[in-house]
Formats: structure tokens, sequence, C-alpha cells
């Protein structure tokens, strides 16, 4: 390159060229998923051939496979990709306002400070007041997700740390909430420590109609305010001093991340139970496929932390017959040795 | 009267510590390019980063007699560009996207279609054009530099601060970048304040030079004024010649340190 010499490239056709490609590739990751759909409905020793799915859809045929499809079989696998999306989401949106590519619900200890919510609710019947009943634990795990995440946002501007200092900080949490929940597992009762497992292992087993609903309404709430804040998460990679020359307010974008970030994480816990990694390995595959344009890399993290859970859900069913494991000790057997491979791919960088 | 950039009694700090005490120098014109100059830590980043908003500004700081410092950091943003000295990060972004962001970060509203086209434009005045599709981290420190450059002139500022824009510039770009950076700024009637450390660059390229020390000013006005052995000594701490080549141009001569 001489300056000076080059001439006009026009890129604009090329770049409209691009949108449309990465238009492709989202619908192509919808696609991923309901494929992932239909693999969950036909597959497994109580699966449907697609005629019988679709009569039981639309409510025809065998009233036993009504109640499969409709009460069983579809919550469960909405459940996944409904989840799957909002990790997905929120852990796009993590690693975007902490500078860090191994920040994630997971790692910033969000999912741990939900899991000690809910044990509470389990070991010692602590919860809001006027919650009661099967809710409390979700209540507990949700405000506690919440509460995490702006005690964490809190101390970070209170000491001014970057955001590897925050990282560090969410690692410190990981480890104090675990040995809260390991400390209320030793003084709980056979009974509740069964119920704690679901919290640590994550299970889409509770899914039902209205929990679906209640993730799905966070997500249609979230995703369009994500969107709306696309260009300035997209300046804030660009760096901090650069996005702020460019009059974004960067520790409001970031609190409203968090928050963002929070309630997907809180909801998602506070019904699945502790899903690891899914935060983690949507965004990366979402940056090497549409690289950090957040207008297409937060849609994009999210479909594709749909389509990954619901395989690996998929998987936990299919992989020992007669057996469901538990779906994050899946999504944590792929995730770990993925997460090697970033800190090694960021090692080498370094 | 041309207007410009008129700066009295600015002070910054980072926490406790005083970084500048009481900048003032007489109005910078719009349509002219001011070299800051000064040896390290004498407060020129914390000046640009001051009148960008980015750090609280005590004193007054006026636009064509409209106060900068009333703005809230979104409107100012409007009016002063800052481009730090740290170059844009290895993203997996494209060149043409990465510039597009600094354009509609705050809502400037170009709209994607036309952004693409000004920014092809942009990109060929800075020698770049073959480079709009590549990602950040595939380019050389040079080029991100210039892409730096090309985000701060989309948003088609009042004031642009380029806090060393030339640091990983080799001589044809830097060259190249300093006439970009007069022409662009009398051609938009900007006022412009760039970090440098060639003394070289800031007599040929500027028409005004800051010479800050110790967080204060020594002196401001035509470079040829203001870079003098007398200053050199006195801020630098170096025995200096400033004398013309065979075609007329001044050039700064460093003869050792001062013991």
């Amino acid at each position: 390159m001489r300056a000076g010499q080059a001439s006009l490239a026009g890129h604009a056709p090329a770049y409209q060229a691009l949108q449309w490609q990465r238009l492709l590739w989202l619908a192509l990751w919808a696609g991923v998923i309901v494929l992932s759909l239909l693999a969950d409905f036909t597959l497994g020793p109580a699966g449907l051939s697609l005629g019988e799915l679709w009569q039981a859809l639309q409510l025809e045929g065998d009233a036993t496979n009504h109640i499969i499809v409709w009460d069983i079989r579809l919550p469960y696998a909405l459940m996944a990709v409904l989840v799957g999306m909002a990790l997905g989401l929120a852990g796009a949106e993590t690693q975007t306002v902490l500078h860090n590519p191994l920040a994630s619900p997971f790692t910033l200890g969000l999912d741990q400070a939900a899991a000690l919510g809910a044990s509470l609710a389990i070991v010692l019947q602590a919860s809001l007041p006027g919650v009661s009943g099967p809710w409390m634990a979700s209540a507990n795990a949700f405000v506690f997700a919440m509460g995490s995440a702006l005690l964490l946002d809190a101390v970070a501007r209170r000491a001014r740390l970057s955001g590897n200092g925050v990282v560090l900080l969410g690692i410190a949490m990981v480890f104090s909430f675990n040995a809260l929940v390991s400390l209320l597992q030793f003084v709980a009762s056979p009974e509740a420590l069964q119920s704690m497992v679901f919290w640590t292992m994550g299970s889409l087993s509770r899914a039902n109609w209205p929990v679906l609903g209640l993730v799905a309404g966070a997500l249609l709430l979230v995703l369009p305010l994500s969107l709306r804040s696309a260009w300035r998460l997209t300046a804030l990679r660009l760096g901090e001093d650069r996005a702020q020359s460019f009059g974004i307010d960067v520790r409001r974008l970031r609190l409203a991340s968090l928050l963002r970030v929070s309630l997907l994480t809180g909801l998602a816990v506070a019904f699945a139970g502790t899903i690891g990694f899914i935060g983690l390995i949507a965004p990366h595959i979402a940056r090497r496929l549409f690289g950090e344009d957040h207008r297409f890399y937060l849609p994009a993290s999210m479909l594709i932390g749909g389509a990954v859970l619901s395989w690996a859900s998929l998987a936990s069913k299919n992989l020992l017959p007669g057996v469901i494991i538990p779906v994050g000790v899946v999504t944590a057997l792929v995730g770990i040795p993925f997460f090697v491979s970033v800190v090694f791919r960021h090692g080498e960088r370094a | 009267m041309n207007g410009g950039l008129l700066l009295q009694g600015v002070a910054a700090s980072y926490g406790r510590r005083q970084i500048l005490a009481d900048i003032s120098c007489p109005p910078l014109p719009r349509g002219e390019v001011t070299a800051v100059l000064g040896p390290n830590g004498c407060g020129k980043s914390t000046l640009l980063k001051t009148l960008a908003g980015l750090l609280p500004l005590h004193g007054s700081v006026t636009l064509d007699g409209q106060a900068l410092g009333a703005l809230p950091l979104e409107a100012r943003a409007r009016h002063v560009v800052y481009l730090p000295q740290s170059l844009p990060p290895a993203l997996h972004l494209r060149v043409v996207e990465s510039v597009m962001v600094a354009a509609n970060a705050t809502g400037l509203g170009l709209a994607s279609r036309h952004a693409a086209a000004d920014i092809d434009t942009l990109l060929a005045r800075l020698g770049m054009a073959e480079l709009g599709m590549r990602y950040l981290d595939e380019l050389s420190g040079g080029q991100k530099q210039l892409v730096g450059l090309a985000q701060a002139l989309i948003r088609q500022p009042d004031v642009l601060l380029l806090d060393e824009p030339l640091s990983a510039l080799d001589l044809n770009h830097q060259c190249h970048v300093m006439q970009l950076v007069a022409e662009e700024t009398r051609r938009r009637r900007m006022v412009t304040l760039v970090v440098l450390h060639d003394l070289n660059i800031a007599l040929h390229h500027c028409h005004r030079a800051l010479l800050l020390k110790d967080g204060a000013v020594l002196a401001c006005g035509q470079p040829a004024g203001v870079i003098t052995p007398a200053t050199l000594a006195s801020v630098y701490g170096v025995q200096s010649r400033v004398e013309a080549c065979s075609r007329g141009r001044l050039n700064v001569l460093i003869d050792g340190v001062i013991a």
C-alpha cells in the first residue's frame, strides 16, 4: 500500500452483498434450530414420525401423542432453545462490555449466585416476601443473579477495575458462591440435597408453558434493547477512550448491558439450573462467522446459543438409552475443551 | 471574525494529582492545524482528553463563542472528536464497518448505503481504498492508525484532536497523513490539534504550535516562533539549531544533550 496511489475500490456493493450473506447465515442457524427440534421429536424410544408429529401439533390423531408433544416434549425442547438463546445473547454482551473473550455469565459467577439463591430457598426456606411454593427457588435464583451483577458493577466502578479486573473479581465470586452452596449442601437434608443437584447440574425438566412464556418474554424485551445499543457496543469493542470520544457514556452502557445480562441469566438459571459454557461458546462461533458488527453478532450469538443447547439437550436424551443425562453435564463436557482452546488461542496472540 | 477555539485557564487532574494548570492561549482559528508539543508526561494527551470531555474540565473552552464545557458528552462529541494514542484493537470487524461505527455510534445518522459510499471516498483519500473489506485483525499497526484517522474524519467534527497519529506510520504515510489533515482542516474549516514528537513535521505542516512544559504553556504561536533553540533547551534539555535548508524550509538539528 502506498499513500495516494490507490483508486476508489467501491466497497458499497460488496458491503451490501455481505449484509445479505449474513442475513442468510442467520436464517441458516434458525434452520439448524428447527432441524434440532424435529430430531428431538423423532429420535429416541418414544420418537414420533413426522406425520404423527404434524397430527399431534394440530391436536389430531392419537390423544396420547397430544400429551407427549404438547405437555412433555415441546416444552422441554423449546426450553432448551430459549434458555440457549438467553445464555448466548447474555454471553455475547458480557464479553463485549468486559473486553474479555473468557467472560460469560458463568465465569462471572452469575450462575453460581443464582444457584446459591435457589439453595437458600430449598434448604432454609428463605425467600422473598410473598413468594412461596415452587416459585421460591426460581425467584431467589433470579434476585441473586441480578444482585450479583449489580454488586460486580458497583465494586468495579468504585475500584475503577478494567475488564480483566472485573473477570478476576467474577472468578472470586464464583469460588465464594460455590463455597456457600457447598456449606448449604453440608447442612441440607437428603431431600433438599437432591433438589439442589438440579441447580448444580442444570436440567430442562422443569419446562412448562408459563415458564416458557417468561423466558420468551424476557428475550423479546431484551433483544430490541440490545440491538438498539448495537452500534454503541461495537464502538466499545474499539476501546473505551475511542467509544467515549464518539460521545458514548460507557458506564451507562455497561450498566444497562449488565442488567440485561442478569435478567436473561437470572431467568435461565432460575428455571434450568446452572448450564455453563453456552454463554462462552456461542459468542465465539458468532464472532468467527459474523464478525463483530453487533447488529449481526448479537442475534447470531442468540441463535447459535439456542442451536447448541438444543443439540446438547438432544444428546443428553439419546447418548445413553433410557437415561437423561443432565444437560449441564453435556455442555460442560463440550465446553471445557472449547474453553481451553480459547485460552490457548489468545495465549498465542499475547 | 474567523471564530475558533479559545482556551482560558484550562486545568485538569487525575484524582489529586494536577496535570494541567492554567492553560491559556490566543484563539486557534478554524482551518488551521496546531501542533501540541512537549516532553513525555507534560500533559499533551491530558489536554486533548480534557477538551474532548473525557476528563472533567476546569476553566473555559469556547468554540466560536459557544462554551464546550457546558455541553453533555454526546452533544460535545458532535463538535469535538478525539483520536486516542492507542491503535484500534485487532477485532474481527471489517474496516468499512469500523469506520461506520464511528459515524453511527451516537446517531450522526449516516444511512448505511451512503455511509459506505462516504467511507469509500474517505478511505481512498487516506490511500487505503483496497482495505475496506479487510478485517482489522489482518492490518498492520500503520494501517490501523489510518483506520483510526478515518474514524475521526467521518464524524465531520468542528474540532479534531489527534493524539500522536503518526507514531506507527512510515515516512511516506507520515507526510501523506499530515498533508491530508491540513487539507481536510482547511476544506472543512476545522480546528485541529495534533500531538507530535517530530518537531520538523510541526515546522513543515502546522500553522501554529503550543509548547507545554510541566502542565503549563511555555510558548504558543507560529511554529517558527515557538520551536527555537532556547525553548528546546528549556523543555527538552537539548542543544539545537533551527536552520533553513537549501529550499528555505526550517529544520531542527539536534547537537546533543545539555549536561
